[in-house]
């Protein structure tokens, strides 16, 4: 009860609103609208067609925006203060946090793919195939929002300061498919899981980017542990 | 019975020692801590209340170690922090809807003590709004509202005008004769506060404690 009352804490903090409805723009912006002409008229085309070369880029952004707030920023700026007023266990916070993340990341997405599909044809929302493939969409964001989510937590903890942690993360996007870039190729895994077929997505997963989600486990219980070690202080 | 037990305790922040060896025990009643910025109290304070990880050395408070055993101890315990921010995106009165929500403490308390911490007239309002003596006042509101054993209190007398600080003295005293404990680390010592102990730091060291009576 109490991690549900954390996770609304959480997502009650203005910026994340903030970056999160930015981010859901920026998507709309990003998609082709006709691109959806192209494949048939089902609700496949949310999962298929309304897609942007820009879009796995903007949901490593997004998704390093609100690791900075919940984990760098929280803390700097003494946010963490009230939280430990309330008697919050460490690791109870952290789990809070990862919620919290991982519906800020996984909506606004799944959002902007519906609203384009709708705005083409309104009558899609009554066929049979909604639901399930709004289901598998966002369940999708929200496997690529974890791997993501332990590098992200882990650096916004250790670089204390949301500014450094941002400017480093936005550089690292730069250089995409770098061994250190992308974060960690972004492109690849963001493709698996939301752009084909999500059944067998995660068997390649496991055999294309082995070493990088054991890279990625590794800094979850690094991220774990500093979460777990922290004082309140801020500036 | 020893509400408060340190020993030894010391605190180090980068290459500076906050504190250094303080060795102290306190049982119930109003306890003063004074020194000057910078003597220690406040991070005594943060160690008493779980925020600080002790470099060395151990405290106790109400049996319980307040790093360890926060989630425990923080249902006996209410404290207000000089400086801390506060979520300017939200009104006062909504904060502390979901303090007590999230504490599980009952929201009349909190009620109650806002008419007379005359916080009650603007709470309603955005935080981003409020002077630095309106979130001051909400910060004690914050710590004063909720049921404690222990309340733990830094610098509760700056940045409040007058009356402010007469209702403090005057609310401090009723909690203290409800068997309330209290720890209120300040350098301004206002008329009619009476404390059963003073702890007087300086330099990260407890340098005397005077004991009423």
């Amino acid at each position: 009860m109490k991690l549900l009352k954390l996770v609304k804490w959480y997502l009650g903090f203005f910026h994340v609103w903030a970056f999160s409805l930015a981010l859901f723009f920026a998507y709309v912006f990003t998609y082709d609208r006709f691109a959806i002409l192209e494949v048939s008229p089902s609700w496949d085309s949310l999962v298929d067609s309304a897609w942007s070369l820009q879009e796995p880029v903007l949901m490593a952004a997004h998704a390093a925006l609100v690791a900075a707030v919940l984990f760098s920023f929280e803390e700097g700026e003494g946010y963490s203060y009230l939280r430990h007023l309330t008697g919050a266990g460490r690791l109870q916070v952290f789990a809070a946090k990862w919620l919290a993340y991982l519906l800020l990341t996984a909506l606004p997405l799944a959002a902007a793919r519906s609203l384009l599909a709708v705005s083409w044809d309104y009558r899609m929302l009554a066929r049979p195939g909604f639901a399930q493939a709004l289901a598998k969409l966002l369940a999708g964001a929200a496997l690529q929002a974890s791997y993501l989510f332990p590098f992200y937590a882990f650096w916004a903890l250790a670089s204390k300061r949301a500014t450094y942690f941002v400017v480093g993360a936005f550089l690292e996007l730069y250089l995409l498919e770098s061994f250190w870039g992308g974060p960690l190729l972004v492109y690849r895994s963001h493709l698996m899981l939301l752009r084909l077929p999500f059944d067998p997505a995660l068997g390649w997963l496991v055999r294309d980017l082995g070493a990088r989600i054991a890279a990625s486990l590794a800094h979850l219980v690094a991220a774990a542990y500093l979460e777990a070690r922290g004082e309140v202080k801020w500036r | 019975m020893e509400v408060v037990v340190a020993e030894n305790l010391s605190k180090r922040f980068g290459f500076t020692w906050a504190l250094r060896g303080v060795s102290l025990k306190l049982g119930e009643g109003l306890h003063l801590l004074l020194g000057p910025n910078g003597s220690g109290k406040t991070t005594f304070l943060k160690l008493a209340v779980g925020m600080l990880k002790p470099t060395s050395g151990l405290v106790r408070v109400l049996g319980l170690d307040p790093w360890r055993e926060w989630p425990e101890l923080s249902k006996r315990v209410a404290f207000a922090m000089e400086g801390a921010p506060l979520p300017w995106w939200m009104s006062g009165r909504s904060l502390l809807v979901e303090l007590c929500s999230m504490r599980g403490s009952p929201f009349s308390g909190v009620e109650r003590l806002a008419g007379e911490l005359t916080v009650a007239g603007y709470w309603e309002k955005p935080i981003l709004t409020y002077s630095s003596g309106m979130a001051k006042r909400l910060h004690l509101l914050a710590a004063l509202g909720f049921e404690a054993d222990l309340y733990a209190l830094d610098e509760p007398f700056t940045l409040v005008d007058k009356a402010t600080i007469t209702k403090l003295v005057q609310l401090l005293e009723e909690l203290r004769s409800g068997g309330r404990t209290l720890l209120v680390a300040t350098h301004y010592l206002p008329e009619g506060l009476e404390a059963d102990t003073i702890v007087r730091f300086e330099d990260g060291r407890v340098v005397s404690v005077e004991k009423a009576g």
